[in-house]
């Protein structure tokens, strides 16, 4: 039921390979002054692209096999071989990975030939090319690994990468310190991620620990285990997926170039944990209650991203609480088991998020590296395209029909309305209505209105075509990627459900005629009601409001980041300190001094010997050979 | 035909003689000894498959003697590569230099052809002269006032080492009525409870455990290997030890492990000489008078493979001295190198070698890495093999005081890396250029360094067959 195609091989190869190649140039020539930023950009575009035409190539392989034996394989080399088991490092293409590695590479390619424009004139061109394509390449092998272990190498690579380009200004103390807490947060989410892969292989794991194994002999698992293995990989995915508690790092992640906030929140990254709660489908499918769990923390996340949305005053942070939220729908479906309408809901994401970002870094570039949508207003008619692309992500962001967010949220909120789960269902429909209200709060106070700051608007300007071209192609795919999954309701057939199924082990609820329209009418209600008051509000061009009470509270986060701190951090740190002070120097260094404080002395003592004087030491060999020549004769019997 | 080598070698020692009649400058020289020196080494690559004896059997080629005479000439002909045009030497006898260290690798070669006892005697004796004269040609250019004082000291030790090795050699022929090590063997093995057999089999060794600077015939290491030119000291580090190897592998041999009391004077001996070596290097300050000292508690590993009494035991210590040899002439390179005029260097004066060189840093590294016995190198597959080997003698306790002395050992190696790597150079912007020979030979020697340790297999069983030809 496998096909072998070792062209899958390549597809996480070529921008590793482009990685490296950039890395080397960029050491080897002084740090990258002796070339010039085009071969940077050529060698630094072509894996990616090369990846997604493989990907494409991929799609078409599997779409001409039989739906039920859509898997081809490549084992590349064995990794490593423990007594019988043997774990190799192989891909696996399936309808879910390659739906992903279509939209991964596609974004990936675009993000990276915006980058061509944005990064222009960065002093470390090169470095910031190759940390872009070994970005994309972990991505990929997070994607097309064909078991846990091997997408926690690529899972790993991301979160080396997210520190990596976080941090990538680094002159600036509070970036690193950005980079630091991504790092970090996503390490405890990984240790959820390790425990809970190692109680799998517990469970399972004996009879093989590739996906395809582990789905075969997953009714084996002990339902305690299953849940506990559930869980824990979901703490992994709060972690990289930015969910409660794990999610502060994500509005910090801002620190790093826009074109590498558009990577981590839209193609890469974030995606990982929806995408690997999908690929257990097979086990979350087993216990309701894992399920519930993931879906219930979903809808909570993304309720309290639109809270903190609404109340942001810097362009890319209202995006991040953005992404937030919406992370927390796609939660919310693969929790409710809608695992096609989840992972639909990523792809959508994927295109009108990117969009939105590299138009706010269009819009950032323009001003000058101003982030505070207050000093902006007006841009509309200075940056006529930048406004109109992101006018589409933002009515698709905010579930306007027919427009592809909407379609994806809809069928998120319409799985969990047909599957019984009314409280995730208002929830998700009062988010809606935020959603469209802080998104076109954006829209209105940057693009609208009179300008705020004369001076700058006057210096603003469209951006160049490298980057307003990749604005369009996402727009493009922003309005139309919906229709892709037209619900029967439409007139659709929903394809891209049906090409998942294969992948995934799900149940389609049936809900009634009524059931969809309410959640159609619902989720159209909201995104009315949301634009209205965005419009009263800010249409006409307001000024900066002075936050008060709950405004301020939400302004501030709910304080969650100083909250943690002083729960956690510090006590953390208090250990440690009193760790070094106390028990490093005596305890564990004192022995270690005391012995090599032995043999300094044993040393200074033979030195003494040492005196220098040829008569004392042919003494001491006369004596040498004296004594051994006594030992020996005397210990024979004679 | 069987005496191709040696003859090869005496005849670039005549044509150095002549040389040195002339008035020629000190490149042209070096020139020369390097030209002399690759024909030197094709010669024993070319004497490699010979068979035979001379000079009335007192004269043995065959395979164990002819490799070792490979891995000198090897050793010989890298010293000659990586010294430049010589610095240390006083420049009016760079002639007569090269002259003696080419009489000096005839001697040697001769030893491990020798098998009867005056040829033996000649034969060192030949070698050591040669290497004693070689000490005092320091030049006064760098900051060491002391050759002179360090060309007599060896010769005195030398004089007396020498008379204890005639003192045991008089006893062997009195108690076999013959000079032949054959003959000896065979009338040993029937005296294996005469005292006097032992004590003069102990005093021979001495000989060689002099040349080895085993405990306790050390005491001459740190005081020449300071006073000689970086050059002289590079060769005696490396050169002698494999000759004197190759001679106690067969005195060794004669004893044949009968006498469980030479079994525990060897390790009395070895294990001296591990730590004496090792806790007097931990204090040292001189680069060189360090790796004198570390040569000491090398001394100690090399007999410790003989002390198992096995053709394994002899195959790894003839593995171990090669490798020992390769990464000592690793570092006596970097040495050479940075004291651009034949100064003494101070472990101090390596400060920020990795930006003044960064070949030169990563050569000295992996060279004390080797040395302080860290895989993936060939100092640590050869102590590993040697300890096996040892442990599966049942030598348990030896075992454990040897690993003990390789983690001593590790502080100070690591000491001299740390300056080479985690230190500002003094002056910045300072760099070497080793040049491309230079480079070269630190190339080959690194290449050297890692594939005798990651694939050891092929040079053991080249080790086993040469030390079969003697067993």
């Amino acid at each position: 039921m496998e096909g072998n195609l070792s062209s899958l091989g390549f597809i996480p190869l070529l921008p590793l390979a482009g990685a490296l190649v950039l890395g080397l140039m960029h050491l080897a020539t002084c740090r990258g002054r002796l070339i010039s930023e085009r071969i940077y950009a050529l060698v630094g575009c072509i894996g990616p692209i090369l990846s997604f035409l493989l990907a494409v190539n991929v799609f078409f392989a599997l779409q001409a096999l039989p739906a039920q034996s859509r898997f081809l394989s490549h084992q590349a080399f064995t990794w490593f071989s423990v007594g019988e088991l043997t774990i190799s490092m192989g891909f696996l293409a399936d309808p879910l990975s390659v739906l992903m590695l279509l939209f991964v590479t596609l974004v990936g390619s675009l993000i990276h030939v915006y980058s061509i424009g944005y990064m222009a004139g960065d002093p470390a061109f090169g470095k910031f090319f190759s940390y872009l394509n070994l970005f994309l390449g972990s991505m990929l092998i997070l994607v097309l690994g064909d078991g846990p272990l091997v997408m926690f190498v690529g899972w790993e690579g991301v979160g080396l990468c997210s520190y990596l380009l976080i941090s990538y200004y680094s002159e600036d103390r509070g970036n690193v310190v950005a980079g630091n807490k991504a790092f970090i947060v996503n390490r405890i989410g990984d240790f959820g991620f390790v425990l809970g892969m190692s109680f799998l292989f517990w469970g399972i794991g004996a009879e093989g620990f590739d996906y395809l194994s582990l789905k075969a002999n997953a009714h084996l698992l002990a339902p305690t285990l299953g849940i506990t293995v559930c869980l824990l990989l979901f703490v992994g995915a709060t972690g990289k997926s930015a969910q409660i508690p794990l999610y502060v790092w994500l509005p910090d992640a801002m620190a790093g170039p826009t074109p590498v906030s558009a990577l981590i929140h839209a193609a890469t990254m974030v995606t990982a944990g929806v995408y690997m709660v999908a690929r257990f489908s097979f086990l979350y499918a087993q216990v309701e209650v894992a399920g519930l769990v993931v879906a219930w923390i979903g809808i909570m996340t993304a309720l309290l991203g639109a809270i903190f949305g609404m109340f942001q005053n810097d362009i890319k942070k209202i995006l991040a609480y953005s992404t937030v939220s919406q992370l927390g729908y796609m939660f919310a479906g693969v929790g409710v088991a809608a695992y096609s309408a989840g992972i639909f809901h990523v792809f959508t994401h994927a295109f009108f998020k990117a969009l939105l970002f590299l138009g706010a870094g269009s819009v950032i570039l323009a001003l000058h590296h101003r982030q505070d949508i207050w000093q902006m207003g007006g841009l509309k008619n200075k940056l006529p395209i930048t406004y109109w692309t992101m006018l589409i992500g933002a009515l698709a962001l905010a579930g306007c029909p027919p427009f592809s967010g909407f379609f994806s949220k809809d069928e998120i909120l319409y799985s969990a309305l047909a599957g019984g789960h009314t409280g995730i269902w208002a929830i998700g429909v009062l988010v809606a209505g935020m959603t469209a209200y802080y998104t076109f709060r954006l829209i209105f106070v940057v693009f609208h209105g009179q300008p705020r700051d004369r001076e700058v608007y006057d210096h603003a300007h469209e951006s160049p075509k490298v980057m307003t071209l990749p604005l369009i192609v996402l727009a493009v795919g922003a309005l139309f990627a919906g229709f892709l999954n037209l619900p029967a309701i439409f007139g659709g057939h929903q394809q891209v459900s049906h090409w998942l199924a294969p992948s995934l082990t799900e149940v389609h609820p049936h809900g009634s005629m009524a059931t969809e329209v309410l959640a159609i009418g619902g989720s159209v209600l909201a995104f009315v009601v949301g634009i209205s008051i965005a419009y009263r509000r800010f249409a006409g061009g307001a000024e900066q409001p002075v936050f008060t009470g709950f405004r301020k509270f939400a302004y501030h986060k709910f304080y969650v980041d100083e909250l943690y701190d002083t729960v956690l951090v510090r006590p953390y740190r208090f250990v440690g300190q009193a760790v070094q002070r106390v028990i490093e120097p005596y305890v564990t260094d004192g022995p270690v001094r005391a012995a090599a404080w032995l043999y300094r002395m044993a040393g200074l003592a033979f030195k003494v010997i040492q005196v220098g004087y040829v008569r004392v030491y042919a003494i001491y060999m006369v004596i040498g050979l004296s004594v051994m020549s006594l030992v020996l004769s005397q210990s024979l019997n004679f | 035909m069987l005496f191709l080598p040696e003859l090869i070698v005496l005849l670039s020692a005549l044509v150095m003689f002549l040389v040195s009649l002339g008035k020629p400058t000190a490149p042209t020289i070096h020139r020369l000894a390097v030209v002399l020196g690759a024909a030197v080494l094709l010669a024993t690559i070319a004497g490699l498959g010979l068979d035979g004896s001379l000079f009335y059997e007192s004269y043995r080629v065959d395979r164990f003697s002819q490799v070792f005479k490979l891995l000198i000439g090897s050793a010989t002909l890298i010293v000659l590569l990586f010294s430049g045009t010589a610095p240390g030497v006083k420049n009016d006898v760079q002639a007569e230099y090269y002259l003696f260290l080419l009489i000096g690798v005839l001697g040697l070669m001769m030893l491990v052809s020798s098998v009867e006892l005056l040829a033996i005697f000649v034969a060192l004796e030949l070698s050591s002269f040669a290497v004693y004269i070689m000490v005092p040609m320091r030049s006064r250019s760098g900051n060491v006032v002391f050759q002179m004082e360090s060309g007599i000291k060896y010769l005195l030790f030398g004089v007396m080492t020498t008379g204890f090795m005639l003192f045991g050699m008089s006893y062997l022929f009195g108690l076999t009525g013959s000079t032949y090590l054959t003959d000896i063997i065979d009338a040993l093995a029937l005296m294996t409870s005469e005292p006097a057999a032992m004590v003069a089999i102990m005093m021979v060794l001495a000989g060689f455990f002099y040349k080895l600077a085993l405990f306790p015939f050390h005491f001459w290491v740190p005081d020449i290997y300071e006073g000689a030119a970086n050059e002289t000291t590079a060769f005696i580090a490396a050169v002698p030890k494999i000759a004197a190897t190759a001679m106690l592998i067969r005195i060794v041999s004669l004893a044949a492990g009968d006498s469980e009391n030479l079994v525990s004077i060897l390790l009395f001996c070895s294990i001296g000489s591990m730590f004496y070596g090792n806790l007097c290097a931990l204090v040292q300050t001189d680069l060189k008078r360090m790796l004198g000292y570390s040569a000491i508690s090398h001394a100690g590993f090399v007999l410790f493979g003989l002390l198992t009494f096995g053709a394994d035991g002899y195959a790894t210590s003839l593995y171990y001295v090669t490798g020992y040899a390769a990464m000592n002439l690793a570092c006596f390179l970097v040495i050479c190198t940075v004291a651009t005029n034949g100064e003494n260097l101070a472990i101090a004066d390596l400060a920020g070698l990795h930006q003044r060189s960064p070949l030169l840093a990563l050569t000295l590294a992996i060279g004390l890495f080797a040395l302080a016995g860290i895989p993936p190198f060939v100092g640590f597959t050869g102590k590993f093999m040697l300890l096996v080997n040892a442990f599966k003698q049942g030598l348990i306790i030896p075992v454990i005081l040897a690993a003990l002395n390789t983690a001593i050992a590790l502080f100070y190696y690591l000491s001299a890396v740390r300056m080479a790597y985690c230190t500002d150079p003094e002056k910045a912007g300072q760099t070497l250029q080793p040049g491309p020979l230079r480079a070269g030979v630190a190339v080959v020697l690194l290449l050297i360094i890692i594939a005798m340790g990651v694939a050891p297999g092929g040079f053991l069983q080249i080790a086993a067959t040469a030390i079969a030809a003697v067993l």
